[in-house]
């Protein structure tokens, strides 16, 4: 009987983290799927030097890039981003329709712990945030415990979205 | 005082002369690294760099492995233990092989086996384009008509546009491929410094060579705390066999002077 609860006890403790890590949609599908299929050709932004600070101010870090590939069509726009959560990067997709967050979507989770940034209660938070003048969202975003490193790189990942689809469009 | 008699008492002075042979050892390498870092600063050892290449491999300052180079233009990219070069600028640290490199107009590409790094003439990063989503493993990169190939592991051609966005499957063509060269030894050379950073002073050594960390980041603190017990235990036994030999010699002197 012990071994029986030891094994339960063992496997729900170790189901998290096998689903933990993983491709949860390639990017080439979040694309496709947010054009419902018929995704546009990829366009991009070269990054200036004001822009590339503010990107760094957001992330608080140094970006490395000086380009950001993007696809846009009749007024929305798809960015797939990158940002590290603790340790490895988590592959994110965004939606911006008329400035404002459509959807969030984590594509690729690398790190070990801090998953449930994934699950829909928590990137729900994000639908209809729009960038302030001070690069803030304008929605105040709920933290997880155990996530809050993760929480914090989907959080800046959604404010320069956010900021580079402003740059895009004052650019149109 | 016969074999048997001498084993049934406590050998003490044989213990502490025992463990003052052990302790010999550490308590020179103490005293001596402890001096030496009293005095840092004027022995200037944070300035003197150490190039022993047994001390930086035990550090791991000295990439592991053959470095690999590949020309683009005027310019040499190379990989050394996971480490990318720009010339003799570090790029990124990246455990997937460098697989060549090519130079289309202002663009530099280097291909590793899952994604494209596209750098300016200056070496800095423009893309760090994900390939894996897409393609499988990259075999290798090459030019045709100043557009970026590459053939993936199965063999299959694909060509990007102008601008490196999209890529499409080409059949077998023409393909100058990237092809690894030489480095010189000043090249290597070069390289091994980057790679080293701000490399491994004097000081850092004996710092470690008195905590014991020299030897194992892990339990090499613990070596020195041994011997430092060690030291404690050499006093209190030289203390004890000193008390109990005048306490010996009183008895002794006593006896003597009252049953003469």
């Amino acid at each position: 009987m012990l071994r029986i609860i030891f094994i339960i006890t063992a496997f729900s403790l170790l189901l998290p983290l096998a689903e933990a890590k993983g491709v949860f949609q390639q990017p080439s599908e979040f694309i496709s799927e947010s054009f419902a299929g018929q995704p546009p050709e990829p366009q991009i932004i070269w990054l200036s030097k004001a822009m590339r600070k503010q990107i760094e101010e957001i992330l608080q870090h140094k970006y490395r890039g000086l380009r950001i590939r993007y696809y846009l069509k009749d007024g929305r726009s798809v960015w797939v981003l990158d940002e590290t959560g603790k340790e490895k990067p988590i592959t994110t997709g965004f939606v911006i329709n008329n400035s404002k967050i459509e959807q969030v979507k984590v594509l690729v989770f690398r790190e070990s712990r801090g998953w449930e940034v994934r699950y829909p209660f928590f990137t729900k938070q994000f639908i209809d945030s729009t960038i302030t003048e001070k690069n803030e969202l304008s929605k105040p975003i709920d933290g997880i415990s155990g996530a809050t490193l993760s929480v914090r790189a989907l959080t800046k990942l959604a404010r320069v979205a956010l900021l580079l689809n402003q740059h895009i469009t004052k650019q149109k | 005082m016969t074999r048997s008699n001498r084993k049934k008492g406590f050998p003490f002075f044989l213990w502490h002369r025992r463990l003052g042979l052990i302790a010999l050892l550490f308590m020179v390498a103490l005293a001596v690294t402890g001096i030496m870092l009293n005095h840092t600063e004027s022995l200037k050892m944070n300035r003197v760099s150490v190039e022993s290449d047994l001390l930086l491999n035990w550090y791991g300052l000295n990439p592991k492995g053959k470095p690999v180079g590949y020309k683009a233009d005027n310019n040499f990219i190379s990989q050394w233990d996971h480490q990318i070069f720009f010339n003799s600028m570090a790029l990124i640290n990246n455990k997937s092989i460098l697989l060549g490199a090519v130079a289309t107009g202002d663009i530099i590409a280097l291909s590793l086996n899952k994604s494209i790094l596209l750098l300016n003439a200056a070496g800095e990063i423009i893309e760090h384009i994900d390939m894996s989503f897409k393609f499988e493993p990259i075999k290798k990169i090459g030019l045709i008509n100043q557009s970026i190939a590459i053939q993936t592991q199965s063999n299959k051609i694909y060509i990007a546009d102008k601008d490196i966005l999209n890529w499409q499957p080409a059949n077998r063509a023409e393909i100058n491929w990237s092809t690894p060269v030489e480095l010189s030894s000043s090249q290597q050379q070069s390289l091994k410094k980057t790679f080293r950073g701000n490399g491994l002073s004097l000081e850092r050594v004996i710092l470690d060579l008195h905590s014991g960390r020299l030897f194992s980041a892990n339990w090499g603190i613990y070596i020195m705390d041994a011997s430092a017990i060690m030291i404690i235990l050499l006093s209190l036994s030289g203390f004890w066999i000193w008390w109990s030999r005048t306490q010996k010699l009183k008895t002794k002197k006593h006896y003597q002077k009252h049953h003469k």
